[in-house]
This record gives C-alpha cells, sequence and structure tokens, in this order.
C-alpha cells in the first residue's frame, strides 16, 4: 500500500489548482442555471432606443409614445463620444433622430429622410427599427389618406402597426425535453473543460511526480513488483476519477432538484466516459517527463484548446466547417454531439448516441496505449 | 560596463523559458482558440442576413406570394423563403434550418417559432404589417370604398423615412476587444520579467541580487542595464504579438496600423515597470510577489473584459474612475479608440497616461531600489 499512501498524499498537495476549478465552476453553474428563461411564451425583444425629438410635435410624441411602449427608452450620451460608446457596447441599440417638420412633412404625405439615425452596427435592431419606422410613416398617411385626422391617425397607427399576430412558441428545436432542459444542459456542457484541467492539474501532476525519472528509478529497484506498482497507482487514479466524477454528479443533481431521470441518466453517462477519457489524457501527458512549467502551459493549453474547438464555450453551429472538420479528431466532440443530441439540436438516435458514446471510449483505449507505448520506450531508455 | 550588463541581461532574458512559453507560446495559443470560437460571431449572429423562414399554404393566399416575390426582388431582402407543407415546415424548424414558420392558409397570417431572438422579432413584425395592411384595407372598403385605392398604393410604396448615419467607419466587430484584452494581457504578464529588475538586484531576495550587490558596479548602472534589457525584451514580445493576431489571425486593426504598434510597445514598457516597482516593494518572497502580482493582473485584464467583452463598458457606466486607472483598460482603449474614431483624441489621451504609468512606476521602482544597505544577509 506504499505507493498507494505515496499517491494520496501527492494527490492532497496538489489539490489546491483543481479545488479552485471545481469551486469557481460549480459557483458560475448554479448561476447560469439560475438564471435561465423558463417562459413557455413568446416574447418580442425589447431593445434600448434613444429618440431625439428636435420636432416637438403631436405626430413626434405620439411616435416617441409609440416606441415607448415596445422598447426601452434610455438617454443616448451627452455627447458623440458617449452616443458612439453606447451604440458599440449596445447599451442603447438605436438611437432616432426625429427631424424638424416631421409632421408638417408627413401630412403633406412626404415619405423620404423624416428622420435621421445614430448607429453603429448593420444589426438585426436596425433593419428592425428601420422596418418599424417605415412602417409607422406608411400607416400613419395611409389613415390620413382614408379621411381621419390627425389626432385619429395617430391613434388609428399606433394601434395597427401595434397589432399582435397570434405567435405559437414551439420549444422542441433546441429547448431539450422537462427531464433535461437546455438550461441545466449547458451544467454538462461545460463539464469537458472542468474535467480535462481536474485531471490535468491533480491527476497528471501525481503521476508527472511519480514518472519523474529520479523517484522511477528508486521505484525500479525497490523491492515492491512493478506489477504491484503500477496496480496501486491504478487503483489510487481509480477512486480520484470515480470520486470526481461522483462530486460533479451529485451537485448536478442539487441543481437538477432531485435524482436525474431520463436523459439526465444518459448525460450522466456520457460525463462518465468523458471522465475517462480525461483521466487519459492526463495520464498520457504525464508519461512524459515534463518540466513543472511547461506541464502547466499544456494543462492550460490542452483544456482551454479543447473547449473552444469542439464547441464547449461556443455552440458548433457557430463554428466554421475546417474547424469542426477539424474537432471531429478530439474527443469532446463527440461529448458534445451527444449532449446536443440529448437537448434536441439533433434528432435523438439511440443507434447514434451509442455510437458516440463508443467513440469517446475508443479515444480512452488510444490514448492508454500510447501511454503503454511511450513507457515501453522510457524503459529501454532505462535499460540502456 | 553598461553595455556589458546590457548584453548579458538580454542573453539571459533570450534563454529564459517562462519568458517564451507565457508571453510568447500562451498568448499566441489563446488568440488561436479566441479566433476559433469568435471568429464568425459577429457576421453569423451580429450583422444582419435574411432571415431563412418556411410559408406553409401559399396557394391559399396569392397576394402574399406576391409580397414575398416582390421583397425577394430587393438586394437584401428581409426573409429568404422556403414553400414548404406543414410536416416539411416542422422539420426545417426542428433541424434550426428555419427561425419561423408562416401560416398563410387563414383570414390572417399566423407564425411559429422556436426561439426569442430579433430574427423571430422580425419574423412576428412581417406578419403584423402585413395583417394589419389587410385590416386597413378591408376598414377602408368598409367605411369609404372610393379611397381604397389611395390607402393601398400608400401601403405598398417604398419607403425610406430614415437616413442612413452609421457613427463607426472602422471595424465595428466588438468581438474583436477580446484580441485587445489579449494584447493587454500580453503587455502587462511583461510585469513578470519586470519583477526579475528588481528580484536579481536586491541582495535579501537572490542570490544572485547578493553577488551583484558585492560587486563593483555602480547600483544605478547595473538597475539600468536590467530594465533596458527588459525593455527590449517585452518589446519584441509584443511586436510578435501584434503581428501574429494582425497578419496572420487577421484581426482588424484599423488602418492606422503604426499607431498600433507604438501603443502595444508602450504597454509592454509600462507592464515591466509596473513588475519592477512591486517587487521592490518590501521584503517579501520573490514567488509570493509573483503570485500576488499575476492575481492582480488578471483582475485588471478580467474587468476591461477580458473574459467579458462588455464588462469595461459596464464600469464605464457605473465607476467610470476605475477604467482611467486600470492599466488593462487603458491599453485596450487606445486600439478601441483608434479603431472606433476618426480622430487621435481619446488615442493620445490613453498613451499620455500610459506613459505617466511608466514613469511613475519606473521612479518607485528605482527610490525603493536605491541606496539599500544591508547589514547581513
Amino acid at each position: 500500500m506504499q505507493v498507494c499512501n505515496l499517491f494520496f498524499k501527492l494527490l492532497r498537495r496538489n489539490m489546491k489548482t483543481a479545488v479552485i476549478f471545481t469551486a469557481v465552476f460549480l459557483v458560475i453553474a448554479f448561476a447560469i442555471s439560475g438564471s435561465s428563461d423558463k417562459s413557455e411564451m413568446f416574447k418580442e425583444n425589447r431593445l434600448s432606443v434613444a429618440v431625439i425629438d428636435n420636432d416637438s410635435s403631436e405626430a413626434s410624441k405620439a411616435l416617441t409614445d409609440f416606441i415607448g411602449s415596445k422598447h426601452e427608452l434610455r438617454d443616448a450620451g451627452s455627447d458623440m463620444a458617449e452616443i458612439t460608446e453606447n451604440l458599440y457596447w449596445e447599451s442603447v441599440n438605436y438611437v432616432l433622430i426625429i427631424n424638424e417638420g416631421f409632421e408638417q412633412r408627413l401630412t403633406a404625405g412626404e415619405t423620404e429622410d423624416l428622420f435621421g439615425e445614430y448607429r453603429v452596427h448593420d444589426d438585426f435592431s436596425t433593419v428592425y427599427m428601420k422596418t418599424v419606422l417605415n412602417e409607422y410613416v406608411k400607416t400613419a398617411q395611409a389613415c390620413l389618406a382614408a379621411g381621419s385626422s390627425l389626432t385619429e391617425a395617430l391613434q388609428q397607427t399606433s394601434e395597427a402597426v401595434g397589432m399582435n399576430t397570434e405567435v405559437t412558441y414551439s420549444k422542441e428545436s433546441s429547448e431539450g425535453s422537462e427531464e433535461f432542459s437546455s438550461s441545466f444542459a449547458v451544467y454538462f456542457q461545460y463539464m469537458p473543460y472542468i474535467l480535462i484541467s481536474v485531471m490535468l492539474s491533480a491527476l497528471g501532476v501525481v503521476l508527472s511526480s511519480l514518472n519523474k525519472k529520479g523517484v522511477r528509478y528508486r521505484t525500479e529497484c525497490s523491492a515492491v513488483s512493478p506489477r504491484s506498482v503500477t496496480l496501486q497507482i491504478f487503483a489510487g487514479a481509480a477512486v480520484f476519477v470515480i470520486a470526481v466524477w461522483l462530486i460533479y454528479n451529485i451537485a448536478g443533481m442539487i441543481m437538477y432538484g432531485g435524482i436525474f431521470r431520463g436523459k439526465a441518466w444518459l448525460a450522466a453517462l456520457n460525463s462518465l466516459i468523458f471522465t475517462l477519457v480525461s483521466a487519459s489524457i492526463a495520464i498520457f501527458v504525464s508519461s512524459f517527463d515534463l518540466e513543472d512549467n511547461v506541464f502547466s502551459v499544456i494543462t492550460q493549453i490542452l483544456g482551454l484548446g479543447i473547449s473552444f474547438l469542439c464547441g464547449v464555450f461556443v455552440p458548433l453551429s457557430v463554428m466554421n466547417s475546417g474547424v469542426i472538420s477539424a474537432a471531429r479528431f478530439l474527443p469532446a466532440y463527440w461529448y458534445i454531439r451527444a449532449n446536443d443530441m440529448l437537448i434536441g439540436r439533433e434528432a435523438f438516435s439511440a443507434g447514434s448516441f451509442t455510437g458516440f458514446l463508443l467513440i469517446e471510449t475508443g479515444f480512452a483505449v488510444v490514448l492508454l496505449m500510447l501511454t503503454f507505448v511511450v513507457k515501453r520506450s522510457r524503459a529501454h531508455e532505462t535499460a540502456a | 560596463m553598461f553595455l556589458h550588463n546590457l548584453k548579458y541581461e538580454l542573453l539571459a532574458g533570450f534563454r529564459a523559458k517562462e519568458l517564451v512559453i507565457w508571453l510568447l507560446i500562451f498568448p499566441i495559443a489563446l488568440a488561436v482558440l479566441f479566433k476559433v470560437a469568435f471568429g464568425d460571431i459577429y457576421e453569423k449572429y451580429e450583422v444582419f442576413s435574411s432571415i431563412p423562414a418556411a410559408v406553409v399554404d401559399i396557394d391559399r393566399n396569392p397576394s402574399l406570394k406576391s409580397v414575398l416575390d416582390g421583397m425577394e426582388s430587393s438586394g437584401e431582402p428581409l426573409m429568404k423563403v422556403t414553400y414548404t407543407d406543414e410536416e416539411g415546415a416542422k422539420e426545417l424548424l426542428k433541424k434550426d434550418d428555419v427561425e419561423g414558420i408562416i401560416y398563410a392558409g387563414a383570414d390572417q397570417l399566423t407564425l411559429t417559432v422556436s426561439g426569442q431572438g430579433m430574427s423571430e422579432t422580425l419574423l412576428k413584425t412581417f406578419c403584423d404589417q402585413y395583417n394589419k395592411n389587410a385590416k386597413i384595407i378591408t376598414d377602408t372598403a368598409k367605411k369609404d370604398p372610393s379611397k381604397i385605392a389611395a390607402v393601398t398604393s400608400i401601403l405598398m410604396k417604398e419607403t425610406n423615412a430614415v437616413k442612413d448615419a452609421k457613427l463607426v467607419r472602422g471595424n465595428s466587430n466588438y468581438y474583436d476587444e477580446y484580441f485587445y484584452n489579449l494584447i493587454a494581457m500580453v503587455a502587462l504578464f511583461g510585469a513578470l520579467i519586470g519583477l526579475t529588475v528588481a528580484v536579481d538586484n536586491q541582495a535579501n531576495l537572490s542570490p544572485l541580487g547578493a553577488r551583484k550587490n558585492c560587486s563593483p558596479t555602480p547600483k544605478s548602472l547595473s538597475l539600468a542595464a536590467s530594465l533596458i534589457s527588459r525593455f527590449v525584451l517585452q518589446t519584441l514580445c509584443m511586436t510578435i504579438s501584434v503581428t501574429f493576431e494582425c497578419f496572420v489571425l487577421k484581426i482588424d486593426f484599423g488602418d492606422r496600423l503604426g499607431l498600433v504598434y507604438l501603443a502595444a510597445i508602450l504597454a509592454g514598457i509600462l507592464g515591466v515597470s509596473i513588475g519592477f516597482a512591486v517587487g521592490s516593494i518590501g521584503t517579501m518572497e520573490a514567488k509570493l510577489k509573483q503570485t500576488i502580482l499575476t492575481s492582480v493582473l488578471m483582475i485588471f485584464c478580467f474587468l476591461s473584459g477580458l473574459m467579458d467583452a462588455g464588462m469595461k463598458q459596464r464600469i464605464a457606466e457605473n465607476v467610470p474612475f476605475i477604467n482611467r486607472i486600470n492599466p488593462a483598460a487603458v491599453i485596450t482603449d487606445s486600439f478601441h479608440a483608434l479603431n472606433v474614431y476618426s480622430d487621435t483624441k481619446v488615442y493620445t489621451e490613453k498613451i499620455i497616461t500610459m506613459l505617466i504609468m511608466t514613469a511613475v512606476f519606473s521612479m518607485l521602482g528605482f527610490i525603493l531600489t536605491r541606496r539599500r544597505k544591508y547589514a547581513s544577509l
């Protein structure tokens, strides 16, 4: 048991980083899952709009009130620099300038350049505001043409433009199911990053210490057989890996509000397999005799790299096809595909889901075989 | 003597693995990852493009078909329409191939969506307008049929009520702020090599410092050589970082690249001087100073938007003073100003702030390390 005891002694010494990673991850995960929108109804987006009224007429006030009824009216800022910053960072989505003479030109039937604008982005908000303003002008003029007075026309316009189409909100596509909602799925989506980081910064560092040339030479010439050393390290690592998986899944259940149901269990199974993959990555990296500094950079680059490339931080749908093609050669990609399938971003198929899990397992097996090859070649080095 | 010291300080610097790892490899790897993750988001999600939508039962609504045909002939139409049956439309919505389904069969258009973003809001606005126009024409027909022609022609008229005025002529992709923040991080991580200037010259902090203090070289000369060598090394790192982001990752820094390099180099020198000043304070162990320094620098970077690009603006709205004294925010603001504003007023302000900060930290470092004597070590 000496080697096993040493394993846990080293693990205790190197747990600080893993504990910090875990604490930050759990705090963020709880915050994210608490803030998810569980609305069952479709809600129109409310924009932050600033209105600069240079006309101060009945028509301009009616338009401002109409915009205020659908969106949040905000102050644009006191100078151009402030307006630019507010628009750039989208604190304000759109600045509308109602030009002087708006009412007069509206009643005269003019439609061109009644308004000015300040904008920074060519985004959906700008297109939306332009569409609504053009429609407002046309409707007001149609009401005037139909014989209404200005006051009546403005009132009719506000009612007509504010008319609501019947909207059915189908949450089928990518909102998950009751037993595995998309807000809860975020917890499992971020798990690859934390698992790789924790495995490398704790298990990897411990194994790396045990693999250091001096330590390895001393162990090899000790009375304990190499088989026993390997078994004891394996037992220690297995306990650690299972403990990490249990901690994250118990925390997941607390967030879930009870024992997992249905697809949530499949997500837990997916995470178990990825925990093994992460452990095999840590075992593989630690088989090289790396300096501490290099090891910590590799930990950061592998954790962040795999996560960024495989859709952990940013959805796969946003990434370009070249990156996705490259990501296929990484295990986290298949983990995310399986998780996406459980949420409903991809049609669920038991066969494909099992296939994804088998590919992940395949990565773990290949990494362990590579570790074996590296260890063999280093054993020859020792013999030589 | 100064040049001799400078030569060996530079040689030692080039051979330090930490420099290559933390000031070159790590930021370059992070920049590549940022590019992979954020490279297409702005174009895909922020910049307007025609919204894919499915239309069901179009045969029962020829007037909608003519409106949609008219729309499709414009430069960038509001919608990219697929005509299909209900089952096909649902399948497209499920696969996220369309943002919504417009049902044209009933008296009024109805809509089915699966999300709550701006695309869905715009689809609803289109349906609202169509239903509203139909209602106005019906109401007019009931009230005064003679005015139908006039009303219809106004409602169908091509209108351009808003005069276009885009404020930023440069790059308005705010995801690029992550890359500006990365350069700020590299600049401030220069503090880690600045810290070694103080540690390597203080006899109570390192054996090298003890040996240097015993040597006949004047301390001011040895310190100046160390500091200038770090400035040179950091300038090299900053130049490589900006060149990599600009020419390999093709990040848009605007068309005043010379000023971008100037800001980056001054930022790097500021980072080194911060490290020099912090290293000179007190007699704490070098490792502890390094940990504290790294933590504080990461907080600076967090506040300027390295982890969340919008953070700096939230601080600007609530506690603007912090952005004025946070070195990371000052550095990113200088790149931001070159991108957003056509004049160099804000940029000049930020460069002057960086120069003042560099002078203050360097002076502080010199004042704290000069004329220090040791009774015993």
